[in-house]
């Protein structure tokens, strides 16, 4: 399996799916058309879940995303649902600016709906 | 703001593919802004684009003008109105507009420098500059209107300029610079007058309003937007400001996704950001089909109806389980907007005729 990168742009964040199991977003998120961006990444995280390492580690790291960027987020939280409940060790780690308490509850709100191991940190 | 203030503006604007207005202190950073807004949307005129460079060097040149002709001015809050930017493309015309406060014992002699401009031709425009230049190198004058000169040569046009007095000491100094495309522009095109300028200008200061943009909504205008509201904010950490932020971004994402699409491939409207004390309303005005009106007007009437903490469960309900649309909507940008303005929403449609209607929804926050 290949690993998926994407270069951050104005409008996208940046993006890295690694085969090893760590999973990052950073930046910004509010594409125009967020299916056509997001299916690239639904693509690689439904063969990842097929196959998937003892350890998985999801990073957040967003200064802003629209409500479609979170739906999708969420989505994309669903699909390692079934590999945490089956025993691997999957984790969400949702990073925020110091102070940034905007980005923190939007993480918090996430977390109440995904049932994953959730860590919401301040850097 | 009333949904008719918002169609009537929007209908004053019809001619114009772009128009922004920026209405406050103007400053450098929102330069870069105002450049690649017009940049994005200059391609649409053949005539235009290759007007590029000269677009945006006289952006440039007339920002640099209001600060340069600014001196000691009264701060911002004692003055009738702000500050004024303003940007419009109708046809292959475009115009640049400024109005900033000066004192009075410099309205003679801008009077008598932009009539003496208007009397010259491009060759004398240039010995002009030539000669202005060299004084200048040497140090015998400074800053002796070589801006303008500038503007005059690259616009091709007459600079038109308007004073309108504030008291015994300041004035509004109302500059514009047009630049057609076209060697004979339509009747239609050449139709703004400085004096319409100054009425949009006292219009849009009534109302509170801080920034004003109408054209065709795409990403490539709402970028830029958001970036010089982003530049503006004390902190992208602050939680107000933040909060404004994501209703702006929703409000404008808005637009297109639902936007009525015109015979020209447009997608029409209109979007204005207002402040009053702490508070911010941001306001999106634009066409839709009216066969979209019943559902969509039903589902913001029941999101209306419900408290922030209903709107919060809502809001978790569709992020896990939302149904998507073609654009990867689920709604939950209009529960966000509305969540986030503590339920001070609203919004209207107006049938315009059998096809369409006309939405606005506004928002405070």
């Amino acid at each position: 399996m290949e690993e998926l990168l994407r270069e951050k742009t104005e409008d996208t964040p940046y993006v890295e799916l690694l085969p090893s199991g760590k999973i990052t977003f950073k930046e910004r998120s509010l594409p125009e058309d967020s299916n056509s961006f997001f299916a690239p990444i639904f693509d690689w995280v439904s063969e990842y879940v097929k196959n998937p390492q003892e350890k998985t580690e999801i990073i957040f790291q967003l200064e802003y995303f629209n409500s479609a960027s979170a739906r999708k987020f969420v989505k994309i939280l669903i699909e390692f649902e079934p590999l945490f409940d089956n025993g691997k060790n999957v984790k969400v780690i949702w990073l925020y600016k110091q102070g940034d308490i905007v980005i923190r509850d939007r993480g918090i709100e996430i977390s109440k709906v995904i049932s994953l191991p959730f860590e919401v940190k301040e850097i | 703001m009333s949904p008719e203030f918002i169609f009537e503006t929007f209908l004053d604007l019809k001619k114009d593919y772009l128009s922004f207005s920026y209405l406050g202190n103007i400053h450098d950073e929102i330069t870069d802004m105002l450049i690649q807004l017009s940049e994005s949307n200059i391609d649409h005129v053949a005539e235009l684009s290759k007007m590029r460079n000269k677009v945006s060097f006289l952006m440039v040149e007339s920002f640099q003008n209001i600060v340069r002709h600014s001196g000691n001015i009264p701060v911002e809050g004692n003055l009738p109105k702000p500050s004024l930017f303003q940007i419009r493309n109708i046809g292959a015309t475009y115009y640049i507009a400024s109005a900033n406060v000066i004192p009075n014992v410099k309205t003679e002699m801008l009077k008598n420098r932009i009539g003496r401009l208007n009397t010259l031709t491009q060759e004398e425009l240039k010995s002009l500059y030539m000669e202005v230049l060299s004084q200048e190198q040497d140090g015998i004058q400074r800053g002796a209107g070589l801006g303008l000169i500038e503007m005059a040569r690259k616009s091709g046009h007459k600079l038109e300029c308007f004073f309108e007095p504030i008291n015994d000491e300041y004035t509004y100094f109302y500059l514009q610079i047009k630049m057609s495309g076209k060697k004979n522009p339509s009747e239609d095109e050449i139709n703004l007058t400085i004096e319409s300028t100054q009425q949009l200008h006292s219009k849009l200061s009534g109302e509170n309003i801080l920034l004003l943009l109408k054209g065709n909504f795409s990403q490539e205008l709402i970028l830029p937007v958001l970036k010089m509201v982003e530049e503006n904010m004390s902190s992208f950490v602050n939680v107000h400001d933040k909060n404004t932020f994501f209703v702006l971004g929703e409000i404008l994402q808005n637009i297109p996704k639902h936007s009525f699409v015109n015979e020209e491939g447009v997608k029409e409207g209109i979007f204005f950001m207002e402040k009053f004390g702490e508070y911010f309303a941001i306001t999106s005005g634009n066409y839709v089909e009216n066969h979209y009106v019943v559902d969509f007007e039903e589902k913001l009437n029941a999101f209306s109806k419900l408290s922030v903490s209903e709107l919060n469960s809502l809001y978790r309900k569709y992020l896990r389980e939302g149904n998507e649309t073609e654009h990867g909507g689920a709604g939950l940008g209009l529960i966000d907007i509305i969540r986030l303005s503590n339920c001070n929403f609203q919004y209207h449609f107006q049938k315009i005729n059998e096809a369409i209607s006309f939405f606005t929804m506004r928002a405070v926050v």
